[in-house]
């Protein structure tokens, strides 16, 4: 399932976490798989309750009880990073791995200006030995973000600034280190549209000229498909569709994908066409294939059992029995 | 094409059979009882509380003496003695009689004043919240004045004002409760009121009296209700200081509170008697606190 | 200034209006002014867009409009009756007639109150007797697409959706003529926002609705709306069919927003998005704040930048 094996940045196999609840466990991600190669954007899609957010957060193990990561591997250079020693993994995590997240304000410490946040992460990666070295490094990065004016704010405080700086600067606290890879969990969904496009932008040529790949987690497919390579389509804690972007988006296969695009109004939307039902109750999901409840398609089959992980066709790989009957 | 809700994603709680009006509704009466007596603790706490109430209440049939004769001989009995079961005080008067007539009094002066200072200054605190501006100003400046008389002080001046007696002893306290009270409430209306259902409400042309007792007591009720619950103990001691100057009940008439401060005397040397009024005290104070605890929880249908 | 398209009298009518709110944090004493000399109409039976990004005062505008706030300035007339002149009891009893939904569900149902009772108390100033209520909550909750099993649920027992259906049902309940609806769709997932905005399609055909749809969402707008406004800190600064202000936007700002919109143009390179931005925002940045609108086109309305200054036409 790669797209270019030899430049297979981080792989995640069968990935699979579960909430344990005083009566039952659920699994929200449920055996997850996806590569991403050397400067490349994957944008995980998905409504709340996909799995999208935990997918994230298990890669990088900053789950807690009562979540817990119960399966699967993730594979970062040569090595499985979810059997890595604790100490290993912090090293590992911010460094080579970084992530920024939905709301920056929730991010920052507001008792400390920007630059002092900055210079900590600059000073606690050993990137830079000293303060002043960390300070101009700093400066640049700011820079580099395209924060204007950025001596003035290397000295403001979280909250003299707006949303869409702070999230600037929460991208410039996590290039710092010059990791490989970029984990972003929503970032513009708090943001102005106007905002949203430049911060998309800016990940974007950060992406490329840092050689950086970024794993990118939104609900919104118009977001995806401004900055996405390679699109997964995640429901119910299982990626349904998985492939390149433009054919992803050209000619969706699975029926979520499908009334996904369908329900979401575009500059050239005639009729809307809801998604039937509720979200699949992950405490206790359906027997057979989790979208068959509201499936326009939904086989006898499908309600029964659940479809077999991936059928390829081209460069895309979907999970349905409409095709799994069909390639047979 | 409207999708409409999903019913079988219902949660268990309410599966009822589809009928009609399901006969437990949350929020009734009887579901809220049901709430709280899966709070095995509280329900222990209510029923002993009940059981010192029936007993309190039927002195003349529960209590083994005559609480006011006086023997000069067995003075500060310990507890166990022969014929006392909590022992005797200074005056030789059965300690146990005297703490169930004396009861009635306690919890009367513990408990009358915090139900007026809750209902008094919950209203102040609910208008003050509600209205802001002036009116908000107005009261909780009165009440700060109220605030900034040291508690004691401001009771024994009522009290003395208003002259002897139980029931002036509980004005004495209610008002001395009201200024907390009503902060406690206006601080829980003033945040439920920035609250979008509150704008809702406002916006639907219902006036202001309807929106207050409808929308806004149910979700402002738990932090002074909480409060009140959780002050009966500390009032009963208060009343008893009261009564102790003598500005409510006249000995030798029994009150746990003044009986206590009556032994304090004898503390070196009789001490385990000395202290028998105060285990009613901490008692019923603790009782109280584990049903207010209990209440509150019951009231918050999240908890459900 | 906008004329009735077909000599039917506008519903709801606002004229100049200006609310300025105290200024927090750095700058105190001074104020912010939210809504900045704003005038529109809308006519029976119209949906209008109400488009802006935070700041851009379009919430406020939807507040005022209701009298939810008063203004500062300004005058708003409702159905012929000029709001201001009214006291509060008379205000009151014209509540019924305009309602308001919310952006996020549950914060704007009463979490202590079950669904029968928060959309019951709006009909509490309609006189009917309890029976009537009660099958008159029913019924509304059925043209939202609510079984009665929801009536007895608390809104933390309710999904997304189903939560804003009954916010939608509350507004319902006393058969208003007028809706504002403050971002409905934003709080929730993307598939059920195209349950509330299918609903919301369906409700104004069949109640001849008309309403002021408030979203930071373009493409939204665009579904629903059949005239829009864009709004751009605190002043209208484009108005006409949504059609038209898509299609042919004159105003930088629309321009600027159109062209933001994720996806809007694929096959643009990154530079030369920049470059419009930078250009679009340099032309914003050189339009005088306080520019009146003029008709630029039939039913279009558009800020002049050269007629700045001048007194409205």
């Amino acid at each position: 399932m790669s797209t270019s094996s030899n430049g297979t940045l981080l792989s995640v196999q069968g990935l699979q976490t579960r909430i344990k609840g005083d009566r039952h466990s659920i699994t929200v991600v449920d055996g997850v798989s996806f590569e991403l190669g050397q400067q490349q954007v994957l944008a995980l899609i998905g409504e709340s309750g996909s799995g999208k957010t935990m997918t994230a957060l298990s890669i990088l193990r900053l789950v807690a009880a009562p979540v817990a990561i119960t399966g699967g591997e993730v594979w970062y250079e040569g090595k499985d990073i979810l059997r890595l020693p604790a100490e290993k993994m912090r090293t590992l995590r911010g460094r080579r791995i970084a992530m920024i997240f939905q709301n920056p304000r929730d991010r920052f410490d507001p008792l400390r200006t920007i630059g002092d946040q900055l210079i900590e992460v600059l000073m606690h990666h050993g990137i830079t030995q000293n303060r002043s070295e960390a300070s101009r490094r700093a400066l640049s990065l700011l820079r580099e973000v395209k924060l204007l004016d950025a001596e003035r704010v290397m000295k403001m405080y979280p909250n003299e600034v707006s949303g869409g700086m702070l999230q600037r600067a929460m991208i410039a606290i996590a290039i710092a280190p010059a990791p490989d890879l970029l984990i972003a969990d929503e970032p513009t969904s708090s943001l102005d549209v106007t905002i949203q496009s430049e911060i998309l932008d800016l990940l974007k040529s950060v992406e490329t000229a840092r050689r950086m790949s970024i794993l990118f987690i939104t609900h919104d497919i118009s977001v995806a498909q401004q900055v996405a390579d390679t699109v997964a389509v995640m429901y119910a804690g299982q990626i349904v569709e998985y492939g390149k972007a433009s054919e992803v988006f050209a000619h969706p296969q699975h029926p979520y994908t499908q009334a996904l695009m369908a329900s979401v109004p575009t500059p050239t939307s005639d009729v809307l066409q809801p998604i039937h039902g509720l979200p699949a109750d992950l405490a206790h999901p359906p027997p057979g294939c989790r979208f068959a409840p509201r499936c326009p398609s939904a086989s006898v089959h499908g309600r029964a059992s659940e479809p077999p992980p991936f059928v390829q066709t081209e460069n895309v790989g979907v999970r349905c029995w409409l095709y799994a009957e069909a390639g047979q | 094409m409207i999708s409409g809700a999903n019913p079988s994603a219902a949660p268990e709680l309410l599966r009822v059979s589809g009928v009609e009006a399901p006969l437990q509704q949350p929020g009734t009466l009887r579901a809220l009882w049901g709430r709280f007596r899966h709070d095995r603790l509280a329900t222990a706490a209510l029923a002993i509380l009940a059981l010192i109430v029936v007993i309190c209440i039927a002195a003349p049939l529960t209590s083994p003496h005559d609480p006011l004769a006086t023997q000069a001989v067995n003075r500060l009995a310990p507890p166990g003695s022969p014929g006392h079961l909590l022992g005797t005080d200074g005056a030789g008067r059965d300690l146990l009689s005297r703490l169930i007539w004396g009861g009635r009094i306690s919890l009367m002066t513990g408990v009358a004043p915090v139900v007026i200072g809750l209902l008094v200054g919950g209203l102040f605190g609910l208008l003050a919240g509600y209205y802001g501006g002036v009116t908000r100003t107005v009261i909780m400046r009165c009440v700060d004045v109220l605030f900034a008389f040291p508690a004691v002080l401001l009771a024994i001046a009522i009290a003395v004002t208003l002259g002897a007696g139980t029931r002036n002893v509980i004005i004495a306290l209610a008002v001395v409760l009201v200024p907390s009270v009503a902060r406690v409430t206006e601080s829980a209306t003033i945040s439920a009121c920035s609250q979008e259902y509150i704008e809702a409400a406002k916006a639907s042309g219902v006036n202001d009296a309807s929106i207050i007792v409808f929308q806004l007591v149910r979700n402002v009720a738990s932090a002074p209700l909480a409060y009140c619950f959780s002050i009966i103990g500390p009032v009963i001691v208060f009343a008893a200081g009261l009564n102790f100057l003598g500005l409510g009940i006249q000995p030798p008439d029994p009150e746990w509170g003044s009986m206590l401060y009556s032994l304090q005397s004898s503390l070196l040397f009789a001490p385990l008697t000395s202290i028998v009024p105060g285990v009613p005290i901490a008692i019923a104070a603790l009782l109280f606190d584990v049903i207010g605890n209990a209440v509150r929880d019951v009231l918050d249908p999240r908890l459900a | 200034m906008q004329r009735p398209g077909n000599n039917v009298a506008p519903l709801v009518v606002a004229r100049d209006l200006v609310k300025r709110f105290p200024a927090r944090g750095a700058r105190r004493g001074q104020s912010v002014t939210a809504v900045a000399g704003v005038s529109l109409e809308l006519e029976p039976g119209e949906t209008l867009g109400l488009v802006g990004e935070s700041g851009s005062g379009k919430s406020t505008l939807g507040r005022l409009l209701l009298r939810l706030m008063r203004p500062d300035a300004g005058t708003i007339t409702f159905d012929g009756e000029s709001l201001e002149r009214l006291g509060a009891g008379e205000l009151r009893k014209l509540r019924p007639r305009m309602q308001i939904v919310f952006q996020n569900p549950y914060s704007a149902l009463n979490p202590r109150m079950v669904v029968a009772d928060i959309v019951g108390f709006n009909l509490l100033p309609v006189s009917l007797t309890a029976a009537q209520r009660k099958e008159r909550v029913l019924a509304t909750l059925a043209l939202v697409g609510l079984g009665r099993e929801i009536a007895h649920r608390y809104p933390h027992q309710l999904s997304g959706g189903q939560a804003q259906r009954v916010g939608i049902a509350r507004a319902l309940v006393s058969n208003p003529e007028f809706i504002v609806a403050d971002e409905i769709v934003s709080a929730l997932d993307v598939s059920v926002q195209a349950e509330i905005l299918a609903l919301l399609l369906d409700l104004r055909t069949r109640l001849k609705l008309t309403t002021l749809f408030i979203s930071h969402n373009l493409n939204v707008v665009r579904y629903v709306s059949g005239r829009s406004a864009v709004m751009f800190k605190g002043r209208i600064v484009e108005m006409g069919p949504t059609k038209a202000l898509y299609d042919s936007p004159l105003h930088p700002y629309t321009r600027l927003l159109i062209a933001s919109v994720p996806g809007a143009d694929p096959g643009i390179t990154l530079t030369a998005r920049e470059r419009e931005r930078r250009e679009l925002t340099d032309e914003l940045n050189a339009y005088p704040a306080d520019s009146p609108l003029i008709e630029a086109r039939p039913g279009h309305w558009v800020q002049d930048p050269k007629a700045a200054g001048e007194t409205a036409a």
